[in-house]
């Protein structure tokens, strides 16, 4: 199994989550993350998280690998979340200077937003670690067929996001081995205040999107010579099949969604 | 019977200064293995996108088979020539092993329920058949290489270029490829190879030596490769064999004229040496 799990990586297993249809798994993870803005409360995220868990236990996808999925946005989320404590107002205020302010309501925010950074980066990490980017980008493009007739390309879109996602992975690792030669080279990430540590990611971030231009052209030119023409029909290997176990799933969605307005209604 | 004929071929790219390929002249005979040598901006890379129908000449003609390479008949040439690059990291599309394999299949919109048994020919072809439900990426280079000639031969090709596929290789998956390759050609597939390892090259039946865009050398490799001057100006890597017989001619010892495949260098040494073993 690949011990580098990231987000956007296929992880083949035989799960009964694998097993779903990936239109089933597309349609609950963003069913998923509708409900997740509509929990505030301890009961309310309690619930939406009781069935992240119940998921990732269900991919056999061991938590430690979920949490390599997530640690990669750990900064991002600390820097949206620092910011949501000190511009929010509200509540009772611990403290404050200026127009930045620590205020109770500011805080329940901050923890809200890290909890909805979380839960969502997993949610999706479930998804595409438990389906195949070509099934993810064909059930894509099946549940976006009505837009076909209003001559939104979905095909192409499915496609550029099932190769967007099959190449996370790559830059992931690319990204990795740019930060370990500027280390090399003497550059520290660590130190210095939050402008310097911004300033120290310019070094990173030049490198790594040649590559990816780099990347993307040599694939073009891959995919055209294996025969793709943009727009044209293809035939699928995989072919999406709705099971039992698929209209099983999508009824415990509404049973989750169920409880939530239960929760929200009856225990605010 | 010759399924490549290039006359007179030069290209250059948009507003480069510079020819990349000048009046080039090429018949590869079908079933034959060829080598492609010359230093990096020799134009190596410009003939396998032209043979491929990825650009199309600035003057000459090429002829893959009956279809002459234009923009009309792109289609055409796609499905007569196959191609495998030099970093197997940026040609898979799918997710799987498998999926990858799939993609030029969907393209060509061959049935879904035919797409298992030539997925599973080709990927035992090249043995990964074990790695059909693997991702890509955690392959090794030489297995990833593996899986793009499978990609590459389920869509049945006359011909299959490799462009330095083996460049990113270490030295053990290079040799698995080239022994894929030789079976591959008694097969009866047609092969052009680039590459800058006497040790590959050596291998083919004929050798194209380019430099600066232009033909320094064409025939049969061995008489292409005996021409130490030519070795020398396009600094390929030596096989072990040719490197054994420079160092000995270097402190003096004389040594065949012609180019020796590291087998018969070792047969020349054992002569030498006077062994019956």
């Amino acid at each position: 199994m690949n011990s580098q799990l990231v987000f956007g990586a296929y992880i083949p297993l035989a799960s009964p989550l694998h097993r779903l249809d990936a239109r089933a798994k597309l349609l609950m993870c963003v069913w998923y993350v509708i409900a997740v803005f509509f929990a505030y409360t301890w009961w309310t995220t309690g619930w939406l998280f009781l069935a992240l868990l119940a998921a990732i236990y269900l991919s056999r996808i061991p938590v430690k690998m979920y949490w390599r999925g997530i640690r990669p946005f750990v900064w991002v989320i600390i820097i949206t979340a620092a910011f949501q404590v000190l511009f929010s107002s509200g509540g009772q205020t611990y403290w404050h200077w200026g127009w930045m302010s620590i205020t109770s309501d500011g805080l329940v925010n901050s923890l809200i937003l890290i909890y909805r950074f979380i839960v969502i980066i997993t949610a999706s990490t479930v998804l595409t670690a438990t389906t195949p980017t070509l099934q993810l980008a064909q059930a894509f493009s099946s549940l976006l067929t009505p837009l076909k007739y209003i001559h939104i390309p979905v095909d192409k879109m499915a496609l550029m996001l099932s190769i967007a996602l099959r190449f996370v992975p790559t830059i992931m690792t690319e990204m990795h081995q740019i930060i370990d030669a500027q280390k090399m080279r003497g550059m520290h990430f660590n130190q210095g205040g939050l402008l310097a540590r911004l300033h120290h990611v310019l070094p990173i971030f030049i490198p790594l999107f040649v590559d990816s231009f780099q990347h993307s052209e040599e694939l073009a030119v891959a995919m055209e010579a294996r025969g793709y023409v943009a727009g044209a029909p293809r035939t699928q290997f995989r072919q999406l099949r709705w099971k039992g176990h698929d209209t099983i799933a999508m009824v415990l969605m509404v049973a989750l969604t169920v409880g939530l307005v239960l929760l929200r209604t009856y225990l605010s | 019977m010759n399924v490549i004929e290039a006359h007179d071929v030069s290209f250059t790219y948009p507003g480069a200064n510079g020819t990349a390929l000048r009046n080039l002249d090429l018949i590869v005979k079908a079933g034959e293995l060829l080598a492609v040598i010359g230093q990096n901006g020799s134009g190596k890379s410009t003939l396998v996108q032209l043979l491929s129908g990825l650009q199309l000449p600035s003057t000459g003609l090429i002829n893959i088979g009956n279809t002459e390479v234009n923009d009309r008949n792109l289609a055409s040439i796609h499905q007569q020539v196959g191609i495998v690059f030099q970093n197997p990291g940026s040609q898979f599309v799918g997710s799987t092993v498998a999926e990858d394999v799939a993609f030029g299949l969907e393209n060509r919109q061959v049935p879904s329920d035919e797409m298992p048994a030539i997925i599973k020919r080709c990927l035992q072809v090249v043995d990964m058949w074990e790695y059909r439900h693997t991702s890509p990426a955690t392959l090794s280079g030489g297995q990833q290489q593996r899986v793009a000639i499978a990609s590459v031969l389920a869509l049945q090709p006359k011909i299959l270029i490799l462009d330095e596929a083996t460049s990113m290789l270490d030295p053990l998956a290079r040799q698995q490829i080239m022994n894929l390759l030789v079976n591959l050609r008694q097969q009866g597939l047609t092969i052009i190879m680039v590459t800058h390892h006497l040790s590959e090259a050596e291998q083919a039946d004929r050798a194209l030596a380019l430099n600066n865009g232009e033909v320094l050398a064409e025939g049969p490799v061995h008489a292409v490769l005996s021409q130490q001057k030519l070795v020398q100006q396009l600094e390929l890597h030596l096989a072990p064999g040719e490197h054994l017989l420079n160092q000995l001619q270097q402190l003096g010892i004389s040594t065949p004229d012609r180019y020796l495949t590291t087998e018969e260098a070792v047969q020349w040494l054992k002569q030498r040496l006077n062994l019956t073993q």
